[in-house]
């Protein structure tokens, strides 16, 4: 790959900008909207992505694609509702901010991240290619169950305030996330007779009644979301509170390279998805931090890093497809059938025989990316403003909009009815300070970790040592008990330090 | 069954704090941060309700009407007054709603009385 290849290709790509551009607004829309998920939206388009030459196919796609992981932290950071699972992280402390009047920096430093995340992870994606491909052969079941726990461990962290709580809450979501068929026998699994539960609990449905349903029903009692001493400030928000979001995502360039390579490496894992990339992502930020005392009150840490995260995964979801012919996620299966349809043929042979298409790929959402800062920037100080319209006018349309989004995953009137029963129960957990992102990592969670744990102890005919038979996967353990371990350590040193 | 054992296992030892801190006399049983503030508690059972018959009448009213429907009561019963406020944030939330969902993605949502009008229109 020379340099002047690399250079028609993003003159080529950058040419598409008509079909770019309108990728990247139609996945903002389809990012925010809960419910709506980038494969549903290709899998509708398909007339129109299979009539087009593969090249401009692919540049639309991938924009949506990318736009989509983006968009997902708007109202996530606006109204505690992630617009997907890979930013119910970013809630955390996006939220948080925009309770102190910070929306737009917030709304600032998730764009910013992203983008850049998503850039820098694709330029290494390009540089790196033959080489990560490589990655997602040494990372197995043994090595993803490791990383699952990883993951998992937040419920942990989010437990620094009340351990008990939060392991019952974390605890619950892993059973909630227990229900469907198991993965030996395909028997059903507390579904209570349910057929609609046979495929598992689904994730918007959660995901909508925990956040989005709860949290407008807590907001009926207050005014407006934003808490009353930081009113004044969002009612004053300018152009100064964008450069502001700037200056701050500048200050934590270091922050944003690091987390979004996390989002790579397990992007590049077939199967693993933003979520795990972004949960991870935010629990070793908080891990690594000099104040981790401060995580949930509205850091721009813990915006940057599950964001930053989840754009990362965007390039490493396509690098097993293009590299190994397995597709990362269902987005890029949907991607796959395209280049079918066209007859390309993917794998190592692809890179020799149409490297303009190889490669194409990456450079397409390299562009998108560029593209999309320019496209979604100038809306944070508009899109902040959502925040001061009345809970009377709000609360009611996230309610009735969220619920009807939940029927568009399944086309099934029963995942509005369990959105409902999951806005009672994250009310209830709510209110009494049971926190519903640690049920949540357990209904994400939980079922991957099954799933590959599963497959481990199969491989092994049940010898549970399989869990400790790789290099790399001992590696991982010994990273996981050092980031179990080094918090109660940095406790303990501390008082020693002070006096 | 591991999950459900410790899960158990952590709701005893929560149940036990509990105890414990009735027995210290600092703490209590009633449930006052789940109806508290009151005046808020029957917009909230309110909501809850309206949602359910939401998702009940949608089969009958068909998608569009249904919430034009939700919309108008939800937002009186959550203390607008004015009628015209009411009409026009409810229907501008059912006419993007139905936009988007119907005749932009075309989900599988139960037609009614609206959808067939505007499906016959726009045949």
């Amino acid at each position: 790959m020379s340099w002047d290849f690399l250079a028609g290709q993003f003159a080529a790509q950058f040419g598409l900008w008509w079909l770019i551009v309108p990728g990247i607004l139609l996945g903002i829309v389809v990012g925010i909207l809960p419910g709506f998920s980038p494969q549903n939206t290709l899998i509708m388009l398909l007339p129109l992505t299979l009539a087009l030459p593969v090249e401009q196919a692919f540049a639309f796609m991938v924009s949506l694609y990318c736009a989509n992981h983006l968009a997902g932290g708007v109202p996530a950071i606006l109204v505690r509702i992630p617009g997907s699972g890979g930013a119910a992280a970013t809630t955390l402390d996006g939220y948080p901010m925009t309770r102190k009047g910070q929306a737009q920096q917030a709304l600032v430093l998730s764009f910013v991240a992203s983008v850049a995340g998503g850039l820098i992870t694709t330029l290494a994606t390009l540089a790196l290619l033959p080489w990560l491909s490589q990655i997602g052969l040494y990372l197995r079941s043994v090595e993803m169950v490791v990383v699952m726990l990883f993951g998992l461990t937040l419920i942990a962290v989010i437990a620094a305030r009340d351990t008990l709580k939060a392991l019952i809450a974390g605890f619950l979501g892993l059973l909630i996330g227990v229900i469907g068929t198991d993965h030996i026998y395909n028997a059903p699994r507390a579904t209570f007779g349910f057929l609609e539960l046979y495929d598992g609990v689904p994730l918007v449905a959660a995901l909508i009644g925990l956040f989005a349903v709860s949290e407008a029903l807590v907001m009926i009692e207050e005014k407006m979301i934003v808490a009353r001493e930081g009113r004044e400030r969002a009612m004053r928000a300018s152009w100064a509170d964008t450069l502001d979001g700037l200056r701050i995502a500048a200050r934590k360039w270091w922050h944003i390279v690091w987390t979004s390579f996390v989002g790579l490496f397990i992007g590049i894992v077939p199967g693993a998805g933003a979520s795990i990339a972004a949960f991870v992502a935010y629990q070793q930020s908080r891990l690594w931090s000099r104040h981790p005392e401060l995580y949930g009150t509205g850091v721009p840490e813990g915006v940057i890093a599950p964001e930053a995260a989840n754009n990362g995964v965007t390039s490493g979801t396509l690098v097993p497809m293009m590299a190994l012919g397995v597709p990362g996620g269902t987005t890029a299966a949907v991607m796959m059938i395209v280049l079918q349809y066209h007859g390309m043929v993917m794998g190592p042979r692809l890179f020799q025989t149409d490297p303009g298409l190889a490669y194409g790929v990456f450079v397409a959402m390299a562009v998108a990316y560029v593209f999309m800062i320019f496209t979604i920037l100038p809306f944070a100080r508009y899109m902040a403003r959502i925040v001061l319209i009345e809970t009377t006018y709000l609360a009611p349309i996230i309610i009735l909009v969220t619920i009807v989004a939940a029927f568009s995953e399944r086309q099934y009137l029963f995942d509005m009815a369990l959105a409902l029963v999951f806005g009672v129960i994250g009310y209830i957990a709510h209110k009494t300070n049971y926190h519903v992102t640690a049920m949540l990592i357990g209904i994400i969670l939980g079922p991957l970790f099954e799933q590959y744990l599963v497959r481990a102890l199969r491989i092994s005919e049940g010898d549970v040592l399989v869990l400790f038979s790789s290099t790399l996967g001992n590696v991982l353990w010994g990273l996981l008990v050092l980031s179990l371990v080094l918090p109660y350590v940095r406790r303990l040193r501390r008082p020693q330090t002070v006096a | 069954m591991l999950i459900g054992t410790l899960l158990v296992g952590l709701v005893i030892l929560q149940l036990a704090r509990i105890g414990r801190s009735l027995a210290r006399g600092s703490g209590d049983l009633r449930m006052d941060p789940l109806w508290l503030p009151r005046e808020a508690l029957a917009k909230r059972v309110g909501m809850v309700l309206l949602t359910a018959a939401f998702i009940v009448a949608l089969e009958w009213l068909g998608l569009t009407l249904a919430l034009l429907v939700a919309m108008a009561l939800a937002l009186r019963l959550l203390g607008v007054r004015s009628p015209g406020t009411i009409a026009w944030v409810s229907c501008a939330v059912a006419g993007v709603v139905y936009l988007l969902f119907v005749a932009i993605l075309d989900s599988a949502f139960p037609h009614g009385p609206i959808e067939q009008l505007l499906a016959r229109l726009f045949a």
